[in-house]
């Protein structure tokens, strides 16, 4: 049994000679394990379609209601004029921008902390952990607060030291943009990748080194090729998540007249006539279900040279740490530069506007006017409100996340059906396909099609289901990546020596799979708690999150509140961050594998 | 599982300190407002059968949801905990400080047209919305008999009664004192286009629209100045953060001079000028939702905000009150620069009524990509 599926593996213990079964039993065939969970993930696969079909029938719907005209203005609105034009050129320079920073330094840093002796590995995760917690449009404000033409503190320090007539650098360009939303989704790219390297067999490494590859050569030939599909999930997940964010083309972009996707659409459905028209996004959801296909696609067809990343045997794989001699105080230089920019300033600006009346930039005089007195005032109600909403959300989201990830994902890698690509599809629609627009279905579902004792609309179900299914792309991403690095031969080891499969994958591969299912977990979790899309748009009074709340704040004018109100979000979840990261101390895959 | 997440000696320390800074905060002017408040609507509900018959109505309910973003800070909460002590009320108060009133008109629309009950009790909007929600637009609005429960209401209610104004808004150059000197403060439209400074705009043209009338600018008249005004960008009118810390130095057409006031009266360097042709009264208005899970508590609190006392504290921590209410400070206001001859135009419930094509979405449209697409 070379090739390995379940399914192989049950069909060969199933076959003992014995008696005949008699011809009337035929036809009551035991349904298979991965047939069952065929039949299960059929479900949510038919939820994620049908939400998403819904948004393209509202597409063809006059102002996007159910009830409203068969039309084609929406189409004709959304690629009829040249401003459509000039914004999908902006969009693809502000993601192509935002992906490259976030994979050079998400990666750069996952491979100095899981490839090189470099150490802090605890101290980097935490950080590029908390540096999620920070929202964008606090990051955004501290960007522009430095690197502003007219008033960053950066620029005018380079005015005055070289004469300059005005600020070298403009961060409220669509460069700048993609600058700064690329350091933020550097983490994520961090996290993924860094996942798929802790998992590496470095005897691969170790056997190229032994060859006379150089350390580059090394990277370039070896290293990198094996984490592809984790580089591939990171950069396909970064990419959608530029296209959907609001809060920096919001804060940087809009004030300056620079619009991506997100910033035109926010712009087109919150007209101040009272009327929100929804008919628009509905048919961009239709266009971006399209390119999701392409993606979807691109990414299944990786998939199918899967067992070229099957690196992972059993047979004693134990990450190699390069050596980094006197390169070190560069990497100490390139990690402190990176947390100062991206992470330490920003919380420090976050700090010091929660400190103040009003925005001002750090100076003497503005020192003047910092108080406590945002926290004195918060409502605290609503603070509480926010926090046990929040509570709930990151529990219960990333649990079902997981679970419905992992039944996806071994449909997907481990089972022979015809449909697996299919599962895979759908359960790659999420990432492609903005969440914005996946939850304005379940919102018109919600509203519309669910009543009286089965009414979802603003409660915390439709929240949490919602806020899983559109996780469920990550999850699969990172399962999936993670699944074709376990070797079958494992499992059919187990099969072999007796074990049922479902004892095969509890006691082999569930175990293998840990160290991964934890930082999905904890990584959606995090991802739960600053989600700003999806409980806006879900979200009701009974339902506020803190991410919401301080958004709320912020978008009415109360920046101190709001900042405080991210500050306490920190602090509140700092704990978790914590007590998630001592949890995944020594789960590697290698102490995995030795239980 | 839950000690785990959350260490228990950390979190009581944090809510501890949230709730002891918190506790710190009451306000002596407040308590005498409240005290007052109670005493006058004492007087009332004794008065008035219908008025006491709605405050068991509501008590009975017992709860108050309001998606309601005032910008003066604690003003929402100071209003609501004074109107619980006003009618001895101990309602359960969920109170949401969101300001998109567009997003939550159309959530209400949505809401009554798919028959879930409303995220909030009471809708705040301006004008244009209220229309939009009530019996000539999606019909979201209840019709109710004000002045049965509240004869202090009188000229306050909207023609068809589904709404009760709250405040005036008055509209004009929002900017940073420290960024524009007084000499060069504009006093018409067409001076705004001649300031050398980076002037912002809302991205939703705010006000604009109503310039349109003929007692403005007239359509053409409004077209014509957005095609050479260029704004240096873009930001919400409750974004006056970006003015105050100088990446801005005017907002050109601001909502209301007292969103500048409320910052002001925390130290920004913000103040606005009322341009003589260009001047915009925007009244606010609360309505009561079809679809309401507590409507007597609803009705209740926005007659109760209609009442001088509750007026008073209005202004003293939003900067606005309505000039239709005796004694309204803002009404004063509106006078004084009346006699300084600027012309307003008063965007009422009924003007939007009366003036559809100022309205029109396409319109609006139009106008947004004159300002915006440059």
């Amino acid at each position: 049994m070379s090739t390995g599926t379940l399914k192989e593996a049950e069909a060969g213990r199933a076959a003992p000679p014995a008696p005949a079964p008699r011809p009337a039993r035929r036809r009551f065939r035991r349904p298979t394990p991965t047939g069952l969970l065929a039949a299960v993930m059929t479900v949510p696969a038919l939820v994620i379609v049908g939400l998403l079909v819904l948004v393209v029938y509202l597409g063809f719907r006059a102002q996007g209601s159910p009830d409203g005209a068969l039309t084609l203005d929406n189409y004709t609105s959304l690629f009829g004029n040249a401003q459509v034009w000039e914004v999908v050129r902006n969009t693809v320079i502000y993601v192509a921008v935002s992906l490259v920073v976030a994979l050079f330094f998400g990666t750069a840093l996952a491979l100095l902390v899981e490839r090189t002796d470099f150490g802090w590995e605890r101290t980097v995760n935490t950080a590029m952990v908390l540096r999620i917690l920070i929202p964008g449009f606090f990051t955004a404000m501290g960007w522009i607060f430095l690197f502003h033409p007219r008033i960053g503190a950066v620029n005018q320090w380079l005015m005055d030291w070289f004469g300059l007539e005005k600020g070298p650098v403009n961060i409220v360009s669509l460069v700048g943009m993609g600058f700064v939303e690329g350091l933020g989704l550097s983490a994520l790219v961090f996290v993924m990748v860094s996942g798929g390297l802790r998992s590496l067999d470095g005897s691969l490494e170790e056997a190229a080194r032994a060859s006379g590859a150089g350390p580059w050569t090394v990277l370039r030939r070896v290293t990198l090729p094996l984490v592809y599909p984790s580089l591939l999930g990171a950069g396909l997940f970064a990419a959608t998540i530029a296209i959907s964010s609001l809060d920096i083309p919001l804060i940087m972009g809009l004030s300056n007249r620079v619009h991506v996707f997100s910033s035109y659409l926010y712009v087109a459905t919150n007209p101040s006539t009272g009327v929100t028209e929804y008919g628009v996004p509905a048919a961009f959801s239709g266009v971006m279900i399209l390119m999701a296909v392409g993606f979807s696609l691109w990414y299944i067809r990786s998939l199918r040279s899967a067992r070229k990343y099957q690196v992972v045997t059993g047979k004693g794989y134990r990450p190699a740490k390069i050596r980094l001699g006197r390169w070190r105080w560069a990497a100490y230089l390139f990690v402190i530069g990176y947390f100062l920019w991206s992470t330490v300033l920003p919380v420090l600006m976050v700090v010091w506007i929660s400190l103040l009346p009003f925005v001002q930039a750090p100076s003497a005089k503005a020192m003047e006017t910092a108080s406590l007195d945002n926290y004195a005032n918060l409502d605290w109600d609503y603070v509480l409100r926010g926090l046990e909403t929040t509570v709930k959300v990151m529990v219960l989201a990333p649990t079902f996340a997981v679970l419905l990830s992992l039944m996806f994902s071994f449909l997907v890698v481990r089972s022979r059906l015809r449909l697996r690509y299919g599962f895979d599809f759908v359960a790659f629609l999420p990432q492609a396909v903005p969440s914005t627009i996946f939850a304005f279905g379940a919102l018109i579902a919600a509203l519309y099609w669910t009543d009286g004792w089965y009414s979802l609309y603003g409660t915390l179900a439709l929240l949490v289901g919602v806020m899983a299914l559109v996780q469920v792309a990550f999850g699969t991403r990172m399962f999936n990546a993670a699944l074709m690095q376990i070797h079958v031969e494992l499992e059919e080891a187990a099969a072999m020596s007796g074990a049922s499969s479902w004892a095969a994958v509890r006691r082999v591969t569930l175990p293998l799979l840990r160290p991964v299912a934890t930082y999905t977990w904890l990584w959606l979790a995090l991802l739960s708690l600053r989600d700003l899309t999806v409980p806006t748009l879900l979200g009701s009074q009974d339902t506020l999150t803190l991410s919401v709340a301080s958004w709320t704040l912020f978008n009415s004018g109360q920046v101190g509140a709001s900042s405080a109100v991210t500050l306490l979000m920190i602090c509140f979840m700092a704990p978790v961050v914590v007590v998630f990261l001592l949890l995944t101390r020594g789960r590697t895959a290698e102490g995995a594998t030795k239980s | 599982m839950r000690s785990r997440l959350f260490p228990g000696p950390v979190l009581a320390s944090l809510l501890a300190l949230g709730l002891t800074a918190a506790c710190g905060g009451s306000d002596a002017s407040d308590d005498a407002a409240a005290s007052a408040a109670a005493a006058a609507a004492k007087t009332r509900v004794a008065e008035n059968p219908a008025l006491a018959d709605l405050v068991a109505a509501a008590k009975k309910e017992g709860a108050l949801d309001l998606n309601w973003g005032l910008h003066g800070r604690e003003a929402a909460k100071t209003l609501v905990d004074t109107f619980q002590k006003a009618y001895g009320l101990s309602l359960k108060v969920t109170l949401t400080p969101d300001q998109n009133m567009p997003g939550n008109a159309a959530k209400l629309s949505q809401q009554y047209k798919a028959k879930s009950p409303s995220s909030t009790d009471a809708f705040m909007g301006n004008a244009e919305l209220t229309l939009n929600a009530g019996p000539k637009g999606a019909d979201a609005l209840q019709k109710v008999d004000w002045q049965k429960i509240a004869p202090w209401t009188k000229g306050l209610a909207t023609s068809d009664g589904v709404a009760l104004t709250m405040l005036d808004q008055l509209s004009g150059f929002t900017y940073n004192t420290n960024l524009i000197k007084d000499s060069e403060l504009p006093k018409t439209a067409r001076d705004v286009l001649a300031l050398k400074k980076p002037v912002a705009s809302t991205p939703y043209a705010a006000q604009f629209n109503v310039l349109g009338a003929k007692e403005a600018m007239g359509m053409d008249g409004v077209r014509a100045y957005l095609r050479d005004f260029r704004p240096a960008g873009y930001f919400g009118c409750g974004e006056l953060s970006r003015l105050a810390s100088g990446e801005f130095a005017a907002l050109w057409i601001s909502c209301g001079k007292n969103l500048a006031e409320v910052y002001a009266d925390q130290g920004a360097p913000l103040k606005t000028v009322i341009l003589k042709d260009a001047a915009v009264i925007s009244p606010w208005y609360m309505s009561v939702p079809k679809n309401a899970r507590h409507p007597n508590a609803a009705k209740l609190w926005v007659s109760w905000l209609t009442t001088p006392e509750a007026q008073k504290l209005l202004f003293e921590h939003e900067f606005a009150d309505s000039s239709k209410v005796p004694g309204s400070r803002t009404g004063k206001q509106i006078q004084e620069y009346t006699a300084q001859g600027v012309r307003f135009t008063s965007v009422s419930y009924e003007f939007a009524a009366a003036h559809p094509e100022l309205y029109n979405p396409r319109f609006k449209g139009e106008l947004i990509k004159l300002l915006t697409a440059k």
